[in-house]
């Protein structure tokens, strides 16, 4: 008897279960016109910022913050030439810009914008030899420093190390989010599909002149297609009614969607000499008329990792400390992924204190 | 007539692309099944039926996850990739090439007219740029041998004629090598030469 009553409670919950999801869906779906509305109203950039610099169509903003900063030396973030840099400014409470402003440090950031078909023909030795070291010249007359601190992320730390090698005498600090350094290894996706083999990076530019946007987007999302094109969509659906999901799914989105396109030349020095010849490593990466010695690199450097990155997987970031001149080196992991060093919960509650005051005592 | 290079049976070869095929998708659909029948064994008789269904689609999305990882690194893929680039690539290749013919037809100016004459710029800049740079360098060796000079001339109260000094190279803006010339970064250089 008591079994027939288990069976006709479990499989009345069951039922219920049912209705309740069915009802839920419906109502996520009468949510979906206000959530388009929503979406595209996302603001961009948590911190209050001034442009101070500007030069072409790059910016240079400062952070403002209500209290004077209490290190001398300034910071400047160089971001990627890939995506906007507001992910390092995402939301209040996960913005390492914030982070940085509230322990005191005086800090700036490049704004690259988005390269127009003139700007083909940009090198990185215009952008490591032009822009950043202008910036640099900038920022050590404007704060008084004879030094700036440089934080990279992404292909923004592989310039940083480019700048910092070629122009030691202006770097007081270095660390790296994520950067490409040894593309010897062909663990990441993008390693394996850029090789001499699989691409002609020469007929590309030759015919595209920049890098599209749409080719990176396509080219980001097809590393984890399922994760990407089923699961993401599926998991906003179910999460639709959580309020704070969708803000952080929108904001995240619409930065993810907001790629740029790489000037050619760039593009092309990229691929060719990094991803295809390894040269940065080698000692042997032309910047301009001068080559990077990695060894010329003597100031503190601080390296940080995200173990389950597959756009820049550790094995191409972790042998910078063996390559630089530096007797101050370290190295932190995080159990996150590329983007989760930027925005992620344990990024925020692990890592970034622990570089704010690594930086702190250095500057 | 047969190459004497090529020993591989077409047939045989075909064969065995159709057989390590068959064999990856009875693979996928083992660790499908294998996935989702742990999923189901795992099912508790408290948890709703919506629950146990999210617990085998994850199970499903994991195994499906596994084969794109594979699949996106086997040759198959990098050949398919390869053919779409080349396809891309010539299609805008001769996109350009006819949108120009038609500029020029309306005597107009096509982009290429313009990237020829961004081309020749920047490589003026970058000739100019490095010429002021070298300029630069020599007028710093100058200066510092300048200086040794004066000093040895302020110091040289002595009766022997004060040595000349050899001159230190002056301060650079960069401390690296010189990368050899053939790798200057003239885009329009670079460009030219492939074609």
């Amino acid at each position: 008897m008591s079994t027939q009553t288990d069976f006709i409670s479990s499989w009345a919950a069951a039922q219920t279960a049912m209705v309740q999801e069915t009802a839920r869906n419906f109502q996520r779906v009468s949510r979906l016109p206000s959530l388009w509305r929503r979406a595209r109203k996302v603001k961009k950039g948590a911190t209050p910022s001034e442009v101070v610099y500007e030069e072409d169509r790059l910016k240079l903003l400062h952070y403002v913050s209500d209290e004077p900063p209490r290190y001398r030396t300034p910071v400047l973030f160089v971001f990627a030439l890939v995506n906007r840099p507001y992910v390092l400014d995402l939301l209040p409470g996960k913005s390492v810009i914030e982070k940085f402003v509230q322990a005191g440090f005086d800090t700036y950031l490049i704004d690259w914008h988005r390269p127009t078909h003139a700007d083909r023909h940009h090198t990185l030795d215009t952008y490591v030899n032009g822009y950043i070291r202008n910036i640099v010249d900038h920022l050590r007359e404007r704060a008084g420093a004879p030094r700036v601190s440089l934080v990279g992320y992404c292909m923004g730390g592989t310039m940083s190390t480019l700048f910092t090698a070629l122009h030691p005498d202006k770097v007081a600090n270095l660390v790296l989010m994520a950067a490409g350094i040894d593309f010897e290894t062909r663990e990441g996706l993008l390693n394996l599909w850029s090789d001499e083999e699989n691409f002609d990076v020469d007929a590309f530019v030759d015919a595209f002149g920049n890098c599209p946007a749409e080719f990176l987007q396509s080219t980001f999302q097809m590393m984890n297609p399922v994760a990407n094109y089923l699961q993401k969509p599926l998991n906003f659906f179910e999460r639709m009614d959580d309020e704070a999901f969708v803000e952080e799914f929108f904001t995240m989105e619409t930065w993810l969607n907001d790629n740029v396109s790489i000037p050619g030349e760039v593009y092309r020095e990229f691929v060719k000499y990094l991803y295809q010849r390894n040269l940065l490593v080698k000692n042997q990466m032309p910047v301009g008329r001068h080559l990077v010695n990695l060894r010329n690199i003597v100031c503190p450097v601080l390296n940080l990792m995200a173990s389950r990155d597959d756009l820049v997987p550790c094995a191409q970031s972790e042998p910078f400390t063996d390559l630089v001149g530096s007797a101050d080196r370290r190295t932190m992991k995080l159990e996150t992924g590329h983007i989760g060093l930027a925005v992620g919960k344990r990024a925020h509650q692990e890592l970034w204190p622990k570089v704010c005051d690594w930086l702190g005592e250095r500057s | 007539m047969p190459d004497d290079d090529d020993d591989t049976d077409p047939i045989s070869e075909a064969t065995r692309r159709f057989t390590e095929g068959q064999e990856h998708f009875a693979r996928l659909w083992t660790d499908f099944a294998g996935k989702m029948a742990s999923a189901g064994a795992s099912f508790s008789p408290n948890a709703t039926p919506p629950d146990a269904a999210r617990g085998m689609r994850s199970a499903f999305f994991d195994a499906l996850t596994g084969y794109f990882e594979q699949y996106l690194r086997s040759p198959e893929f990098l050949d398919s990739w390869k053919q779409v680039m080349a396809g891309a690539i010539e299609f805008r290749r001769q996109l350009n090439e006819n949108l120009g013919r038609v500029h020029h037809e309306f005597q107009g100016t096509s982009r290429q007219d313009i990237d020829q004459l961004m081309i020749a710029l920047t490589h003026l800049e970058r000739r100019l740029v490095d010429t002021i740079e070298r300029a630069e360098e020599r007028i710093d060796g100058l200066s510092a041998r300048l200086q040794l000079l004066e000093k040895a001339v302020a110091g040289g109260a002595s009766s022997s004629p004060a040595p000349i000094a050899k001159p230190k190279p002056g301060p650079k803006k960069t401390t690296e090598k010189k990368a050899p010339a053939k790798k200057k970064s003239a885009p329009g250089k670079r460009s030219r030469a492939r074609k």
